[in-house]
């Protein structure tokens, strides 16, 4: 199997431009799309402003590499982490959508590269059924009502350790019944 | 794809609950960057999260239904009495039904409880303590989703208040 390029390698290509340009960038946004993604939806809340995150931050970067302005070639990861963290901020100061690329690479990279994962309504019903009732008050005050672990804590009189130990476990277990194939009735 | 030191389960979930200091958040979304591992394990974390954060619950407040109203989702309302059967078809032009449980007293401080029951089989699939309700028209809201035509259709509510007997709605679904 064909080992994958490393991120140094593929700022050369980029830099260095010619016929592997297009593949190096392409290559490079493959990798961290999905991570952009993910870093946007946890600091915005919000798909569509995750996926314009990565959009701006791979446009970002890639004017970099192409720029060589990427000092570090092997710790592009701290680059792009920085790249998203000023772009989050930007996005929150502004408080608008930051504006779409119109680059092919970006827009398949943000769109077609983002794994969406839509949680039918009647499963996760079903599924939050299936967890005991402190364990589903925890969940729905941790990620439905977002309250902090201490708040959590409080609500139900329990320590702030042991709301933490509960909500990782029950989240385990409701990730393992949505992946769980359907099964009929209620 | 691997990864020499992945990041624990609980890690992730501190992490997307906001539950770590700065210099631990900084670690976390450093190594998660730049490792694909860790972004699929991090990406379940995220997509249950989330299914979480943005679900329409089957016992809704009035104040939330507002929200949605605002947000552009079409809420098409079905009043119910007490003791009532209902034959209720899902409209098509409608993202979220609302089955209005109404003819209730609800006194200042009540405790309601509602019990979501399958019809054919008893098997209760959804129980809120301390349910949201509208002191002001006497009612419970229970939302329905089109995604719950993979539930029993017919469905008993049960709506306690304090320790009232239950008022009992029984609704039949068509999707």
């Amino acid at each position: 199997m064909k080992a994958e390029a490393s991120d140094a390698a593929l700022l050369a290509g980029i830099a260095l431009g010619g016929a592997g340009l297009r593949e190096a960038e392409r290559a490079l946004c493959r990798r961290y799309a999905p991570r952009i993604r993910l870093y946007g939806l946890r600091h915005l809340r919000d798909e569509d402003r995750a996926r314009d995150l990565v959009q701006t931050v791979l446009l970002a970067v890639l004017q970099a590499a192409r720029e060589k302005r990427v000092r570090e070639p092997e710790q592009l990861t701290r680059f792009v982490l920085g790249t998203c963290r000023n772009a989050v901020l930007r996005v929150r100061e502004l408080d608008r959508r930051a504006e779409p690329a119109t680059d092919e690479v970006l827009v398949a990279a943000a769109g077609g590269e983002a794994p969406r994962d839509p949680v039918n309504a009647a499963v996760l019903l079903r599924c939050l059924g299936s967890l005991g009732h402190r364990a589903r008050r925890v969940l729905e005050l941790s990620f439905h009502e977002e309250l902090e672990s201490g708040e959590v804590a409080t609500r139900l009189a329990l320590t702030q350790g042991n709301v933490r130990v509960i909500r990782h476990r029950a989240l385990a277990a409701l990730r393992v019944c949505l992946d769980a194939p359907a099964r009929t009735g209620a | 794809m691997s990864c020499a030191s992945p990041l624990a389960w609980e890690t992730l979930v501190d992490w997307w609950a906001g539950d770590l200091d700065e210099a631990a958040v900084a670690a976390v979304e450093e190594h998660v960057l730049g490792c694909d591992v860790c972004t699929v394990v991090a990406s379940r974390v995220a997509s249950t999260a989330e299914a979480l954060r943005t679900m329409v619950p089957p016992v809704v407040g009035a104040e939330h239904l507002e929200a949605l109203a605002r947000a552009g989702v079409r809420i098409m309302e079905n009043p119910i009495a007490p003791g009532q059967t209902c034959d209720f078809h899902f409209p098509r032009n409608a993202d979220l039904a609302v089955h209005v449980l109404g003819g209730l007293v609800l006194g200042a401080g009540a405790r309601v409880e509602v019990t979501l029951r399958s019809l054919a089989t008893g098997h209760v699939f959804g129980h809120v303590e301390d349910a949201p309700v509208d002191t002001r028209r006497g009612a419970v809201y229970l939302a329905c989703q089109r995604d719950y035509a993979q539930l029993d259709h017919d469905l008993v509510a049960e709506v306690r208040v304090g320790k009232d007997p239950p008022a009992q709605y029984t609704i039949l679904h068509h999707f």
